[in-house]
């Protein structure tokens, strides 16, 4: 080739496409190299070949089909048990890290705490639910006994709930709301008595996140419905900080408003809660 | 390959002095090592950033966390070590390219998303601002894409 006789010696033309190519495949190569080692090294930041979104379980049916999951949560049950002395406290954000194997990988089941919440002074139900609900009973003390409200479950991931199930926690005040929109959204209405915490703030400065912290309450955190995504990631940051119990309420901010329940605006939760 | 050398060399014709095309090789390779350093760091945050774009397949996210970081990083110390930088620029340019119409698309349908363009080194929201960075950097990928010398003819 007469490109070497060149005095800069740079690529050209298919040569040079064919050194780009190279340097593509040799950086690719590399991230996945890496990414398999971390993997192998059982590092936190490997990630999954393939994302998949879980599919978040929701509060509605944890709490309405008590039934159902007696026999299935006997796996994961010695989590529960494990973890009750310190989730009381709500501030001890290195629990967590101890045991995510165990109690949100099996499956879908984990909710057998739940089952047995909503009726604390029910006795012993099934024999196979007596476990949990005995090391979750320290919660409902939290909320008013009177309400009608369904314990939270602890959990690695956000639980959902729809606005019937929200409303409820709201009217027996026995969580916590979070804004997870822009703070200019927030103070143009949000749900009254909810604090501001946008997802991007909580992003760039993470210690944010520790001033989210309603003890054995569970954690309501919401954005502008739809398809937003804010509330979804807040919801994951504020369980990497160590919170057990946070609920997305999917609807979000328009259907509570368009509801007609109680709304405040400017840069203060407002409401009467 | 005449051809080719023709159509490669016209911008070189616009008199780019060669001290300017290797300045920019290195700025632009710096700022390609920097942010391939924030991404690396941590995949799991860029992979989160990937899919707040709601462009990349759903799946891809994880894969494209994983090798972006890397391709930024060999393409970096390319330009700046002068190995092939030529091709670390192509890279470089086109990935300029896709970054800016990323950008570009989110801000255009209003997401309030951060950008991740440096990771998780000082967080920046999608915006104008971003925008006009990213149109800024895309031409000086292109100047460091100019070839050092004139081919004759």
């Amino acid at each position: 080739m007469s490109i070497r006789h060149r005095p800069d010696r740079e690529e050209r033309g298919s040569v040079l496409w064919r050194s780009a190519f190279v340097l593509l495949l040799v950086g690719a190569g590399l991230g996945l190299v890496s990414n398999a080692v971390l993997l192998a090294a059982g590092s936190k930041r490997g990630l999954a070949w393939v994302r998949t979104d879980k599919k978040l379980e929701s509060l509605e049916e944890l709490s309405t089909s008590p039934g159902a999951v007696t026999t299935e949560p006997s796996t994961p049950e010695p989590v529960p048990t494990e973890v009750a002395p310190v989730n009381p406290t709500g501030s001890t954000p290195t629990a967590t890290a101890k045991k995510p194997a165990a109690s949100s990988e099996p499956k879908p089941s984990t909710p057998a705490p739940a089952t047995s919440a909503s009726k604390p002074a029910g006795g012993p139900p099934a024999a196979g639910t007596t476990a949990a609900p005995n090391a979750e009973k320290s919660v409902p003390t939290a909320t008013k006994p009177s309400a009608d409200v369904p314990t939270v479950p602890d959990s690695r991931d956000p639980i959902q709930a729809k606005m019937p199930m929200v409303k409820k926690f709201y009217d027996a005040d026995a969580a916590l709301f979070v804004d997870a929109r822009e703070a200019v959204e927030y103070a143009e209405g949000h749900i009254a008595g909810a604090v501001s915490l946008p997802f991007d703030e909580a992003f760039k400065d993470p210690k944010k996140l520790a001033t989210i912290d309603p003890g054995t309450k569970p954690i309501i955190v919401y954005c502008g419905g739809g398809d937003c995504e804010a509330s979804r990631n807040l919801a994951y940051s504020l369980i990497d900080a160590g919170r057990k119990k946070v609920v997305i309420f999917e609807d979000g901010f328009p259907a509570w408003k368009s509801a007609g329940y109680a709304v405040a605006t400017g840069k203060e939760p407002g409401g009467a809660k | 390959m005449s051809t080719e050398a023709r159509t490669m060399t016209a911008p070189a014709a616009a008199g780019v002095r060669p001290v300017v095309i290797r300045l920019a090789r290195i700025a632009i390779g710096v700022v390609f090592l920097v942010a391939a350093y924030g991404k690396a760091m941590d995949p799991g945050s860029f992979a989160i950033q990937i899919k707040n774009f709601r462009i990349a397949p759903a799946g891809s996210e994880n894969l494209l966390a994983m090798v972006i970081p890397w391709i930024e990083l060999v393409a970096g110390v390319s330009l700046v070590a002068g190995i092939k930088p030529r091709a670390g620029a192509a890279i470089v340019l086109a990935m300029m390219v896709f970054f800016t119409f990323a950008v570009g698309l989110a801000w255009g349908r209003g997401l309030n998303i951060d950008c991740g363009c440096f990771g998780t080194l000082g967080g920046a929201a999608v915006g104008m601002k971003k925008f006009a960075e990213n149109v800024g950097l895309t031409v000086l990928a292109l100047i460091a894409f100019l070839p050092l010398s004139r081919t004759p003819r």
